[in-house]
């Protein structure tokens, strides 16, 4: 799984997870997470737009990390779940635990990127 | 995901495919699984259906899934016999002219489930396994003593049973329906091996089998116990053996 991370803003940061979000994962996730927290990045954006599988695990793990940024005032929010994921999210009944953004947003968002752009 | 959605809420016709999944306590891994197959799966077939065949859970695996809001989605239940015994019970259910079994950890991700159908029709197969070990597989986080432990294992099978297969059992394998039907009906092992049995049944009685390289990722909480399966699994084979000397495996 590849993982990248970028702060848009002060209190923000936005991490991408690309490819299979399981147990062997679950670990690194939550060490980024907690360092994130630490350093006060308490909104933080998930883009899981091209995560193809997310098991059990590592959706504790994002229990756990929403958790803990609603504790210090902020959120971790979903980000154009792909499609998978949003299924897993809704057999699970964790879409009505996490704030997301749905992936037909995504297409809104970055025209909206292009036009403020151009 | 307008697919996903029309086939989560509307009865199908008959199926062209059916999903059979064993479970045995599952209830921490079988709701992901099932979301990636019905995603997945809705992509390319409208007329399908997804099985779980659940061999004697004690935990809340029956539970849960029979409250998903799937309506092409059947459960059906016994006491524990084994993962064969749970297949067999789920694929002898199936009604599907493509059957499927795929275990409920997703370690063989359903998105290699297209290049198998390929593979099968291709070949004009009966039936198309999913293998770990040809040119092409990729294995995933697999420990060196499961690994070693797999290989050993594999050479007996092919020195002991003259297998030309490099992995009997992953657990990812597809069956035309006539094969499936007619393999499972005289297939009696119900513990690990019955994949081993499987595959011997066919060769003995001249059904194409062609293996299929997928990608492979270990998934934690295996039901798999390295040494003690196989024991059993080495035991297993002098029964198929007096199986066949019996006529049992004759389709």
């Amino acid at each position: 799984m590849a993982l990248a991370i970028t702060f848009p803003e002060k209190s923000k940061s936005y991490v991408s997870l690309k490819g299979r979000f399981d147990a062997h994962e679950a670990d690194r996730v939550a060490a980024v997470f907690a360092g994130l927290l630490a350093a006060g990045k308490t909104d933080i954006e998930l883009d899981l737009s091209e995560t193809v599988f997310i098991d059990s695990t590592a959706l504790a793990e994002l229990v756990r990390a929403m958790k803990r940024a609603r504790e210090a005032e902020g959120d971790v929010t979903i980000m154009y779940p792909s499609q998978p994921v949003q299924i897993i999210l809704e057999l699970t009944a964790f879409d009505k635990a996490f704030t997301i953004v749905s992936e037909q947003r995504k297409d809104l968002d970055v025209s909206a990127e292009i036009a403020s752009n151009g | 995901m307008d697919s996903y959605r029309q086939w989560s809420e509307n009865k199908i016709g008959k199926p062209e495919l059916s999903v059979v999944i064993p479970t045995y306590n599952e209830e921490w891994r079988i709701i992901p699984t099932i979301g990636a197959i019905a995603s997945a799966v809705s992509e390319t077939y409208a007329n399908w259906e997804l099985i779980i065949s659940d061999d004697g859970s004690t935990d809340e695996t029956v539970k849960l899934v029979t409250e998903l809001p799937l309506i092409n989605m059947r459960v059906v239940t016994s006491v524990n016999t084994g993962k064969g015994g749970a297949v067999r019970r789920g694929v002898l259910e199936a009604e599907g002219d493509l059957v499927l079994f795929a275990d409920a950890d997703q370690a063989t991700p359903i998105e290699q489930l297209p290049a198998m159908i390929k593979m099968l029709e291709d070949n004009n197969a009966a039936v198309a396994i999913g293998s770990r070990s040809v040119d092409g597989a990729s294995v995933a986080n697999k420990s060196a003593f499961r690994e070693l432990l797999s290989k050993g294992l594999q050479t007996i099978v092919r020195l002991g049973f003259r297998l030309p297969y490099q992995d009997t059992q992953c657990g990812f394998k597809l069956f035309t329906r006539d094969a499936a039907k007619k393999l499972f009906s005289v297939q009696k092992i119900d513990g690990f091996s019955f994949d081993l049995e499987l595959l011997y049944i066919a060769r003995k009685n001249g059904l194409p089998v062609v293996e299929v390289p997928v990608e492979w990722h270990d998934a934690p909480g295996s039901k798999v116990s390295g040494s003690r399966d196989a024991l059993r699994f080495l035991g297993d084979l002098p029964v198929i053996r007096k199986n066949s000397l019996q006529g049992a495996y004759v389709l």
